[in-house]
């Protein structure tokens, strides 16, 4: 959706449009979100900062340059400032403490932090790869229950299984997910 | 295998995150109408709060039309299911579908109950009704009652649990019809009690998923389960062995199965009623009692009885009128004492959240120090990464607008030092729970700093001490998101034995700004309801009960 054609259905029905705008980029806003905010905060945080996301969205949508560019990248800045203040608010009851000196905390880009995060990069997408060799409903099962920490109930309800059924396939899935990131070299 | 290793997913780069949403959406429209009606609230309060502060003209608020409870409550379920069953008109009442099935099993009869026949001399119609109400009693006894099956020894057939059935006259499926084909009329029998699903071999069953083992596919025109299969050439029935089990299961799986979940069934003590059409027919009615679906229902039955040819008296047709249906509304009264308890400790657990978490605290904002908050080095790689400036920006906007290093002394008597609220936490949790969810929060890190001090911002706990005062770290207003409400709904007892139990008890989501006018925030945000669960368990030492961490999955 580009800002010209919001421009036209914001005139026709406001509320149609916001609702397809999360229809559109709801599961987009909320991945970011949650990938910034699955360490620090639970499922109903998780919401409330998403929908603070299309809240600014929908207030500022009228003053969108009405032009051919893609809306998302917008969209995307404004889910990753909220999910920033969502996490600097409730990291501050997990975090270690360590003590930091001035100069390390003003520390912006360095070659040792590039380094690390193209490695961090890197078995991210072994492991996304690997995860999907699984096969369904595994990969799901795995993604669901690991990263988005789900229960074996919301799974089980979400794919049409029993939970029990989910509890065994996620035992052997993890068992071969396991074997086979070893054998690409992840020991964990 | 580390579980850990799915942390690496976290702050991913923009593509990644993109790939994995693509690969695994986690929205559903539930959810997605659920996140737009929060949106859409929001922005209302939003556009309330600018024209307010501008010329007092409240700006055009937009409604939501259709909205529902985020997550219903088993008591509310159980009354919609009756209801949709009491609806029902010519059929019978204990059903809530007819489904065809397919089977291999030979039709021919071969029965070891008798038929109602053509009556001596000596009999009677009534002699007659009274036999056919009998045998009706014990066929729903036998096809519908969920206590008759070994909870003990089952399989599972493509995730669905089917037990051994208990009652030895029937070892398979062709002696149950056989019997079925004793009480009704054959076409009324098959139309309406066709419960049976396949023969299996239990070598060969598939615990798990298996699209090439879908009992499903060929079995009924919708998707339903079979009430009744054979394994290795025994019975097998699909009703649930247990009351808890019929609660925890899931609505979409109710929707499969073609009975409720009824536990009792009987004729009362009321006279029946016996109305000759002619020579042939007859209807009797009379005056049941079930428990369906843990609701007490009166329903008045009239069976419609038919001779056949061959002088067998057979039910035709089965009419069922409810009469009087019991309404969950309060817990048992067992549990009436319990919810006492649950409410006040679930209002204490509640208070102690909102003072760990959320500001939740009274405090003098005029009576504060203030330290020196800078950027955070876990902000500061995240944004770096993303190489967003505009990001940078904005989050550095915040640190030059002030106000994030403020601590204001905290006013509530009760609480003098971080003691105070251990102990007050302590005396509602365990202390599992207290370490779990509270113990981070009730810390101060602060002390090292003095007013005016740099601290990084992710590293400032919630309260210090000052000059022997208790401090709070008072966040802007719009970070405290959550105060909450409990509803008026009752809370709904489960799993209760002798040292714990768990309860369900609803809530509204408010924000701190409204907390002064709950009334009109519970209008607006009525449609918010969450449920939280907790679990009880006795304090081994003082006998008391404490909210335990519910580590179950």
């Amino acid at each position: 959706m580009n800002g010209n054609e919001l421009q036209l259905r914001l005139k026709e029905s406001p509320q149609k449009l916001y609702r397809e705008i999360i229809g559109e980029y709801g599961g987009y806003v909320y991945a970011i979100v949650y990938n910034k905010l699955r360490s620090v905060c639970g499922t109903q945080e998780v919401d409330e900062c998403v929908s603070d996301v299309f809240a600014e969205i929908f207030m500022k949508i009228s003053g969108l340059s009405t032009d051919e560019r893609d809306i998302k990248g917008y969209i995307n800045t404004v889910a990753k400032r909220r999910a920033i203040d969502y996490f600097r608010k409730y990291s501050i009851k997990q975090s270690s403490y360590a003590e930091l000196d001035s100069e390390q905390i003003r520390e912006i880009a360095s070659e040792s932090n590039i380094e690390e995060e193209t490695e961090k990069k890197e078995l991210r997408k072994i492991l996304l790869d690997k995860i999907t060799e699984l096969g369904e409903p595994d990969s799901e099962i795995i993604m669901r229950k690991f990263y988005y920490n789900q229960n074996s109930a919301e799974i089980a309800k979400r794919l049409s299984l029993k939970d029990v059924t989910v509890r065994s396939r996620c035992k052997r899935a993890l068992e071969r997910l396991g074997v086979m990131l070893a054998d690409a070299g992840i020991l964990m | 295998m580390n579980e850990k290793i799915f942390d690496i997913l976290e702050n991913s780069d923009d593509e990644t995150v993109e790939k994995m949403e693509k690969r695994y959406p986690v929205l559903d429209e539930e959810k997605e109408n659920k996140l737009f009606q929060m949106s859409i609230e929001k922005m209302n309060k939003m556009k309330s709060s600018e024209s307010d502060s501008s010329e007092g003209v409240k700006s055009k608020e937009m409604k939501i039309e259709g909205v529902e409870q985020y997550k219903r409550p088993v008591w509310h379920r159980a009354v919609g299911l009756v209801a949709s069953v009491a609806i029902v008109a010519g059929g019978f009442a204990l059903y809530k579908n007819r489904a065809d099935f397919k089977d291999d099993i030979n039709p021919d009869v071969s029965t070891g109950t008798e038929a109602t026949t053509e009556p001596s001399s000596a009999d009677s119609i009534t002699d007659i009704a009274e036999e056919v109400l009998r045998k009706y009693e014990d066929f729903v006894n036998v096809y519908l009652i969920h206590d008759n099956a070994d909870k003990d020894n089952y399989v599972d057939i493509c995730g669905v649990n089917y037990y051994k059935f208990k009652d030895e006259r029937f070892e398979n499926i062709k002696e149950l019809r056989a019997y079925g084909e004793s009480v009704f009329e054959a076409q009324y029998f098959a139309e309406n009690y066709n419960f049976f699903g396949r023969s299996y071999e239990s070598n060969s069953l598939t615990p798990d998923y298996d699209p090439s083992y879908n009992f499903y596919d060929g079995f009924s025109l919708d998707g339903r389960v079979p009430v009744f299969v054979n394994v290795d050439g025994s019975l097998y029935t699909y009703m649930y062995s247990t009351e808890e089990e019929w609660i925890n299961t899931d609505e979409s799986l109710l929707a499969l199965l073609l009975t409720d979940y009824t536990t009792e069934f009987s004729w009362s003590d009321d006279d029946a009623q016996v109305t000759v059409v002619d020579d042939d027919s007859f209807v009797v009615s009379k005056e049941s009692v079930a428990v369906r679906n843990l609701i007490t229902v009166t329903e008045k039955i009239s069976l419609t009885v038919n001779k056949s040819d061959e002088g067998e008296w057979l039910i035709g047709n089965v009419e069922a009128e409810v009469l009087d249906e019991e309404k969950p509304t309060e817990a048992p009264q067992e549990y009436s004492e319990l919810a006492e308890i649950v409410k006040d400790m679930t209002d204490k657990y509640n208070e102690i959240h909102n003072i760990t978490s959320y500001n939740g605290i009274s405090y003098d904002e005029n009576d504060f120090i203030q330290f020196n908050p800078v950027p955070s080095q876990a902000d500061m790689e995240y944004i770096n990464n993303s190489g967003d400036n505009e990001l940078y920006m904005n989050y550095m906007a915040d640190f030059k607008a002030g106000g994030m290093g403020k601590y204001c002394r905290v006013t509530d008597e009760r609480f003098k030092s971080l003691q105070d609220i251990e102990n007050y936490a302590r005396a509602v949790v365990t202390d599992k729970l207290y370490d779990a969810y509270f113990r981070n929060s009730i810390k101060d890190t602060m002390s090292s700093y003095s007013p005016g001090d740099e601290v990084e911002v992710d590293k400032m706990s919630f309260y210090t001490i000052y000059n022997g005062q208790l401090y709070i770290h008072a966040f802007k207003k719009e970070y405290c998101m959550a105060f909450y409400k409990w509803t008026d709904s009752p809370v709904r007892f489960y799993d209760v034995t002798e040292n714990s139990f768990r309860v369900e008890r609803d809530w509204l989501s408010l924000d701190s700004e409204s907390e002064e006018t709950l009334t009109g925030v519970e209008k607006m945000l009525g449609t918010y309801i969450y449920t939280d669960e907790f679990l009880f368990v006795r304090d081994s030492q003082t006998g008391q009960w404490k909210i335990d961490l519910d580590e179950s999955e």
